[in-house]
């Protein structure tokens, strides 16, 4: 067996060449993989949290008069506490703490903190940071009860942080009646921020949420141009992306396949020879299976470093292609070497 | 002391289709130990395809084979590796080297499956028989490299490392020229009187063989006859 071994890496380095290039189409075939299988896994998930029915608007200012923009923020304010979330940049607060501060704003706050102790339904204030997250930043005077702790951040909030540039950021979590107490002073942008980030979903729309907020609009200085889009990601991923991968991955198996047939036709003679000599077939098994195996361990090293070693449903789908392509390789030798006669002259097939 | 024994041997090719051939008809002999037998026949007369069988590279035919009184059918793939490893050494008519390889990595093949010599051990059988075989000189020098003469005593090497009991070899010196081949071929039937080795020659050219056989049977459109 150790001989088999031996005579295994032999092989490799004596074509090392075609190693480098069959490990090169592996990894790339991997690489393909691994990206199709993001998109999906990640469309998947966005399916998974209902994002499905978004009511996404365009905000379009129409006149100049925003004399009702408190009124326009306590509105919005109250719905927003029935349905929806939303987020907006901060003017005032961030003038407070001298760091960019976000208050998101959703009717259920547990939602966003599902790591976190339930929110009461009453006033309440959440504050951490993107960079420090769980850790004590600052306490300022803020118009309503705070509490300063740490959470988990949701895709909600991964679209927030999306939109920054900054590190150090504030994000209020809010849960009040009073949103337009901290908008005091302010000009329209923050009202824009805020209905240009808003978001409902199915059940909003449903509960009369939805057309609750658009009303608020009417007769406004803003006019609301409903963006409600369907979702064609998982569409395009399906019926254009997994063809196509489909296709790349295919070309590159036969691609490698006719590799692997060219190395064996390159060995056969001499596995005829040593099965001459007294090789069982297990031996030349083993012998050619150091090929594939340590061509499949390497690749697999690969896949983890772009993983960043995780041990993540896409290492599991790599993994198991992995696996199918050692068993492709490992059959086809085994009906070659099953098949082979011995007995047949060798002469000219050097 | 017998050795191996073939009776009735029948081979035929492409059985029940329109090109079967018939190649060996009830062939019978058997080989004792130390014997020296000569087959020879002209060519497409059957005579590879004897060796072949012999040879346990061919286990499809009719008839008995038995080694050392064990049918050769009752024997699984591995045992048969094991018995073509310990019990036999093959030289073919076209060498059948490694040819990327060098001498010393083709003469040592035998010796990666064999139990009767120790991993420690194979160096110094190679050098061993690279001596008697006068070749030391060429032992780390690529198989591509070496003349036709060197080549054939790279595979008598191949063939005799692993002391096997009994030495095949098909047409050993036809790629050879007369003298040459007269020299090898002198080499190994005196190698094989010396140490009592069984040598079974197949041959189509029975005029230059040195007289030292026991046996000489001829095979004529695949029926074998001792002359």
């Amino acid at each position: 067996m150790m001989d088999a071994l031996m005579l295994g890496f032999k092989d490799l380095f004596k074509h090392r060449r075609l190693f480098f290039i069959f490990e090169a189409c592996l990894l790339m075939v991997c690489v393909i993989i691994m990206s199709a299988s993001f998109a999906l896994i990640w469309e998947l998930d966005q399916r998974s949290i209902d994002t499905t029915s978004l009511e996404a608007y365009t905000v379009i200012p129409t006149s100049n008069d925003m004399t009702s923009n408190s009124q326009l923020i306590r509105k919005a304010n109250q719905l927003l506490n029935k349905g929806g979330r939303s987020f907006f940049h901060s003017e005032y607060l961030t003038s407070q703490i001298g760091l960019t501060t976000i208050i998101v704003i959703d009717s259920d706050l547990n939602n966003l903190l599902y790591n976190d102790e339930e929110m009461s339904q009453t006033t309440y204030a959440k504050i951490f940071t993107k960079a420090d997250l769980g850790q004590t930043l600052t306490t300022f005077d803020f118009p309503e009860p705070t509490e300063i702790g740490s959470t988990d951040i949701s895709r909600f909030d991964d679209r927030i942080f999306e939109s920054l540039f900054e590190d150090e950021v504030v994000i209020v979590l809010l849960n009040t009646n009073h949103l337009d107490k901290w908008m005091e002073n302010t000009y329209g942008s923050e009202i824009f921020d805020l209905v240009d980030n808003v978001q409902f979903n199915a059940l909003d729309k449903k509960n009369g949420v939805v057309a609750e907020f658009e009303a608020i609009f009417e007769d406004s200085f803003l006019t609301l141009q409903s963006n409600n889009y369907p979702n064609d990601e998982l569409r395009f991923i399906l019926l254009y992306v997994f063809p196509a991968v489909a296709f790349v991955i295919v070309a590159l198996l036969v691609a490698l396949t006719i590799m692997y047939v060219s190395l064996f036709k390159k060995l056969y003679r001499e596995y005829t020879i040593h099965l001459i000599a007294g090789a069982t077939l297990r031996a030349i098994y083993v012998r050619n299976s150091v090929f594939i195996i340590t061509l499949i361990v390497l690749c697999l090293f690969g896949v983890s470093v772009l993983n960043g070693f995780e041990l993540n449903d896409i290492f599991g789908i790599i993994s198991i292609t992995l696996l199918l392509i050692f068993f492709i390789f490992e059959l086809l030798l085994y009906v070659v070497l099953k098949k082979r006669n011995i007995s047949i002259t060798l002469k000219g097939e050097d | 002391m017998r050795l191996l024994a073939l009776e009735n041997l029948s081979k035929v090719y492409h059985k029940n289709t329109r090109s079967e051939t018939h190649v060996l008809e009830n062939c019978s002999f058997e080989l004792n130990k130390g014997d020296i037998l000569v087959i020879s026949g002209e060519s497409g007369s059957g005579k590879s395809t004897f060796l072949n069988i012999t040879g346990l590279l061919d286990k499809v035919y009719d008839g008995e084979y038995t080694i050392r009184g064990q049918a050769v059918k009752k024997l699984n793939n591995n045992q048969l590796a094991i018995l073509r490893n310990e019990m036999f050494g093959i030289v073919f008519q076209d060498y059948v080297l490694v040819e990327h390889a060098s001498a010393y990595e083709n003469i040592i093949i035998p010796l990666y499956y064999s139990k009767k010599y120790k991993r420690k051990e194979r160096r110094h059988r190679i050098r061993e028989i690279a001596q008697t075989l006068k070749i030391e000189d060429i032992l780390d020098k690529s198989v591509s490299q070496l003349s036709g003469g060197q080549r054939q005593r790279v595979a008598i090497a191949r063939a005799l490392i692993n002391d096997p009991d009994v030495l095949l070899l098909d047409e050993p010196t036809s790629a050879l020229n007369p003298d040459l081949a007269l020299d090898i071929l002198k080499f190994i039937l005196s190698f094989g009187q010396k140490h009592h080795k069984t040598i079974v020659l197949v041959t189509h050219d029975t005029q230059t063989l040195p007289n030292v056989f026991n046996k000489h049977y001829q095979l004529i459109q695949g029926k074998m006859t001792l002359s």
